[in-house]
């Protein structure tokens, strides 16, 4: 058996064929060689050559730019729908919300399919403005709206769920409802609270 | 409706809202490069397009007299992708590809962002025999869905795309959906064709999508310099353009307005 190296790879020869490794499998692989040394190699056996997967070091700057790059690519499917203006500012958003200081290693990247559900809304109800996005501890996306002691906000569940939440101040009264709808209810399920005061004035709302 | 066999003027490809999801610019490589100079190619385009996969390959060798099956996982490239998801680079042992998402923003700056990429690549790599050029534009036909008496009004195909199937209808039932490829060569530009149509899942609630895609590359008298190469892409980008505008109805071109 002998053993050499192409760039950071070793080539591990021995008597069945070539095995290529990374450095963190070098032991691994020579240790489960050398057991198989002990077993007589089937007469069928042929000299082959094996290139064991090295995965790419996935850093979390890699793991956010790869996260980043999802999310715009899913915008960028339906760009044509949407307006170039609302995108941009989209995108920013996207890279604010991953700020390589804000994240730790084990945090949960955003929901694709929660970022979907969110997408389909903009498509269906079209570009609310003053949105103000986050993403929760499980990954989901989370919208909402703010104006005084009044506030509206989505979190976004895969296969176009909401679950949603007011807060609604009329006159002296604060009244507070939430729950799951599906996108398609979504209007007539917030009509008591006048959704479309936020989405359409929001411009001129402070967002979160 | 004849076919026109004329180039499409600018205008008739002018659209606010261009149904391109994808355009594609591919060189494929005669001998296959090593892992080595793909790592070399990563390493130069990192800093521009920092999102990085990785392109891999499984075999299963099965030996019939009995012994283990061996399963290898080969890695063949990378995937990278610039910092607005608009631009991708698949650099693998077989070839390059460079690729623009939507929004299109024309072919000028498409091939020149391609131009650039393929320019760095020579300077690293060095010279590779060409086996294929080719460029790929998929495009996506969003057609909203109506209700009337509420019911679903059903959707012709026809009415959108002039490539579509048809089967007699005592056979079978309306298609849900359907994947239509066809295969030709081009003898004005010596490039094969390879037209695809299909249903795919609504990329926007209550609507119908089918996707177009037209794919055209040369695999004969394949070009090496790089003059050549633009010569033959701008002419395969008018034969593009040609079948795109041909095989779309006027009700497909006014929902890209």
């Amino acid at each position: 058996m002998t053993i050499s190296t192409v760039g950071a790879n070793y080539v591990i020869s021995y008597g069945a064929g070539e095995v290529v490794v990374g450095a963190s499998a070098l032991s691994t692989t020579l240790g489960d060689l050398f057991s198989q040394g002990r077993r007589p190699p089937p007469s069928s056996e042929t000299r082959t050559t094996r290139h064991i997967f090295k995965p790419l070091e996935e850093t979390k700057e890699i793991r956010l730019f790869n996260i980043i790059a999802a999310l715009k690519m899913a915008v960028a499917e339906v760009s044509m729908h949407l307006d170039p203006t609302w995108r941009a500012r989209l995108f920013r958003q996207i890279d604010m919300l991953h700020e390589p200081d804000d994240w730790d290693d084990e945090d949960k990247l955003a929901d694709q399919e929660s970022f979907k559900t969110f997408l389909h809304m903009i498509l269906q109800y079209g570009c609310m403005h003053g949105i103000s996005l986050g993403i929760d501890n499980d990954g989901r996306i989370l919208a909402g709206w703010e104006d005084g002691s009044s506030s509206l906000s989505f979190s976004f569940l895969p296969k176009d769920k909401v679950r949603w939440s007011v807060v609604h101040r009329q006159d002296e009264d604060i009244e507070s409802a939430s729950g799951i709808s599906s996108l398609d209810r979504l209007p007539a399920v917030l009509q008591p609270y006048n959704p479309k005061a936020w989405y359409d004035n929001a411009d001129n709302i402070p967002s979160r | 409706m004849g076919a026109r066999m004329d180039s499409p003027t600018e205008s008739e490809l002018s659209f606010s809202r261009p149904p391109i999801v994808e355009a594609v610019v591919e060189r494929r490589f005669a001998t296959s490069i090593g892992m080595d100079v793909v790592e070399s190619l990563r390493r130069q385009f990192e800093p521009g397009y920092p999102a990085i996969s990785q392109l891999a390959e499984m075999s299963v060798t099965v030996n019939p007299i009995g012994a283990q099956p061996q399963v290898s996982h080969n890695m063949t490239g990378y995937r990278l992708t610039d910092r607005n998801a608009s631009a991708v680079i698949l650099i693998s042992t077989n070839g390059i590809v460079f690729s623009r998402l939507a929004p299109y923003p024309g072919w000028r700056e498409f091939s020149e962002g391609a131009a650039a990429v393929f320019q760095t690549a020579r300077e690293t790599m060095k010279y590779s025999t060409l086996s294929r050029i080719g460029v790929r534009y998929i495009n996506r036909i969003d057609i909203p869905v109506r209700i009337a008496d509420a019911k679903v009004v059903p959707i012709q195909l026809e009415d959108y795309l002039l490539i579509y199937p048809t089967f007699p209808a005592s056979v079978l039932p309306p298609a849900q959906g359907y994947t239509m490829q066809c295969i030709t060569f081009l003898p004005n530009i010596e490039c094969r064709a390879t037209i695809g149509v299909a249903t795919v899942p609504p990329a926007v609630p209550h609507h119908l999508s089918i996707v177009f895609d037209i794919d055209l590359g040369r695999e004969v008298q394949v070009p090496q310099r790089e003059d050549e190469i633009s010569e033959v892409l701008d002419m395969i980008r008018s034969e593009k353009n040609r079948i795109f505008v041909s095989c779309l109805t006027d009700k497909a071109k006014e929902l890209f307005q």
